[in-house]
């Protein structure tokens, strides 16, 4: 060893020496240590007074935290943030003195060991009401002990206000997107807010005018005292009103609505206003009307069945010679007429073919006829009205068919089958084969009447029978306004 | 054109229904009783047949096949034509319309009260 070297390890050990004198004299309160890259702080202890001075201003929360969890020192601050009843709470656990979500939070922040500042957002129960904190973590180095520092910044108010924000938004759009026309009065009645719907109500801006002005009301079930302010005038004392048919000659589209009041109160605050709802009641009234017009419609129809049933009973009774004679030609024209009817009915007025009707009013005759009565092509819609004169022709036929004509005798058929259908005739022939031979009735009778008459409401429309000797053959023409495809 | 006066000849009646057999039936009656018919089921006819005569007593449908026909009844009674309206349709519903002015026979309607509204119109017509 040099003498220069000896000399330099003599001048280091005086150095340590006087270190250690110092630091055991008081006279230090921090030495830095220079290791690989970081330089750490140690605290000697003599500092220890005026870090816990400073964290004792700070207005927030704070905690000195060793890994294990155990509180080294908390401020003021935080016992009143956490509610701990101790007067102190050095050397405690987290987990023992916090309430559990905190000793949580506090916990997960301290895992894994930290390298730099962390922080987390913590919610919990105190007194019975949410509060709202951010934590924050930093590494601290106290004396020899590795620590973390913990604050707690109380963030409640924010994320109040921005709950209350957003609720507020959402009742906006609530009432915005209301189908229905909402208006909010004040406590004075004037108009504060309305939504889009409300526009159908009036024209202009609305805003701080009384509501009786922009929308001027009769009620036309109501007694003629009662007035529209008066019932905002009772919701704004807390009586709500509901459902009060209302008309606004005024409003620029719909004129009749359903009119409700209710009081505003918000929160357990005082009445401050009331929100009226205005349902438009235009459909309902167009149903009601439709419903209306169907009654009558049905009332119409029954009562012109029912004159057609009295003119078919007079024109019977005119034509039979008896009283026996009457009766089966009666009944079994009113037969006729159920026949079609009930067709109408199971296929509610729609779309019934001529094969229904004619096969409909063949049926009592078929049991008889069967195999004797052939039908071709005869798919076409038509309307009731047609339906119900095709009904009674082909009744009329079929009767004097099984009289007289084909279906008198064993042999006889009768052929069912359009003979022109082209865009301005559709003729239905009715043809009679193989019976006996025919020769003109000598008087006509009311039958003969029903087949050429029935359809001959429309120009297109009307029948006429060959008395052919081979057999009879009735052209039956249908309305074309009457047929569908 | 010289509209023809039928006073000293037979009487005519003129129907406007568009059920076939209603109206039959309302012709038929109307026939035994002496009338000369005409019966027609268009507002549109009703106009045309107007033009060139004039009935002696009519016997009207509310609703026709082209709809109701305020113009007819409006003529029938400025020309002061004795009329029955013949419906299933109450009078009530018909106020304030030319139709007010005829004799309402709701259908369906038994032969004397038929009879008794064609009085009634008749005498109403010596009436104005």
């Amino acid at each position: 060893m040099s003498q220069d070297e000896v000399a330099e390890l003599r001048r280091r050990l005086s150095e340590a020496e006087e270190t250690l004198r110092a630091i055991r004299e008081g006279e230090v309160d921090a030495l830095v240590v220079g290791e690989t890259g970081t330089p750490q702080i140690f605290d000697i202890g003599g500092g220890a007074d005026a870090y816990h001075a400073f964290m004792e201003v700070m207005n927030v929360g704070a905690a000195a935290i060793d890994a294990t969890g155990r509180i080294l020192y908390a401020n003021a601050e935080l016992t009143s943030v956490l509610g701990f009843t101790l007067n102190s709470v050095q050397g405690s656990l987290v987990s023992e003195v916090a309430p559990a979500l905190v000793a949580e939070a506090v916990e997960r922040l301290l895992i894994p060991p930290l390298s730099g500042p962390v922080s987390t957002e913590l919610s919990f129960e105190r007194n019975g009401e949410t509060v709202h904190y951010v934590l924050a973590a930093t590494p601290l180095q106290l004396s020899t002990t590795r620590a973390v520092a913990v604050t707690f910044t109380d963030v409640t108010e924010r994320v109040r206000a921005e709950a209350a924000e957003q609720s507020e938004r959402a009742a906006r759009a609530v009432i915005a997107s209301a189908n229905e026309a909402v208006l909010v009065c004040d406590g004075g009645g004037k108009i504060t807010h309305y939504n889009a719907a409300a526009n159908a109500l009036f024209e202009g801006d609305p805003i701080g005018k009384a509501f009786f002005q922009v929308v001027p009301l009769v009620f036309p079930n109501a007694t003629g005292l009662m007035q529209a302010d008066d019932i905002v005038q009772m919701a704004i004392q807390g009586t709500g009103v509901q459902g009060v048919e209302a008309h606004a000659p005024s409003a620029p589209k719909s004129k009749d609505f359903l009119m409700s009041a209710a009081p505003l109160q918000i929160g357990n605050d005082a009445i401050s206003g009331c929100v009226i709802t205005m349902v438009d009641l235009s459909q309902r009234k167009a149903a009601e009307k439709q419903q209306w017009l169907m009654m009558r419609e049905l009332d119409h129809r029954v009562k012109n069945t029912l004159a057609l049933v009295l003119s078919i009973s007079s024109r019977t009774l005119h034509h039979e010679d008896t009283l026996e004679g009457f009766h089966k030609a009666f009944t079994g024209r009113i037969q006729a007429l159920a026949a079609t009817h009930n067709l109408l009915a199971a296929n509610s007025w729609t779309n019934l073919t001529i094969e229904n009707v004619v096969d409909g009013e063949l049926a009592p005759f078929a049991g008889e006829a069967s195999g004797r009565l052939v039908t071709e092509k005869l798919s076409r819609s038509l309307t009731p009205r047609a339906a119900i004169a095709l009904g009674l022709i082909i009744h009329e036929l079929a009767t004097n068919a099984t009289k007289y004509g084909a279906l008198s005798s064993a042999g006889g058929k009768v052929t069912v089958k359009p003979i022109v259908d082209d865009t301005t005739r559709f003729v239905l022939e009715w043809r009679e084969s193989g019976g006996p031979a025919v020769s003109p009735p000598t008087r006509k009778g009311f039958g003969q009447t029903v087949i050429s008459r029935s359809l001959q409401y429309s120009e297109t429309g009307g029948a006429e029978i060959d008395f052919d000797p081979a057999g009879l053959v009735c052209r039956i023409s249908l309305p074309m306004e009457d047929l569908e495809d | 054109m010289q509209k023809v006066w039928m006073e000293d000849s037979m009487s005519t009646a003129l129907i406007l229904e568009d059920e076939p057999l209603i109206a039959m039936d309302v012709e038929m009656t109307l026939r035994e009783m002496g009338y000369d018919v005409s019966v027609l089921g268009e507002c549109a006819e009703a106009m045309a047949w107007l033009k060139t005569r004039r009935p002696d007593l009519a016997i009207v449908d509310v609703m026709l096949r082209d709809g109701p026909c305020h113009a007819v009844v409006e003529q029938l009674g400025n020309e002061g034509v004795p009329f029955i309206v013949h419906s299933g349709d109450v009078s009530d519903a018909h106020k304030g319309t030319p139709y007010e002015r005829g004799v309402w026979l709701s259908k369906p309607s038994l032969r004397e009260h038929f009879v008794t509204a064609i009085s009634q119109a008749l005498s109403h017509r010596h009436q104005i």
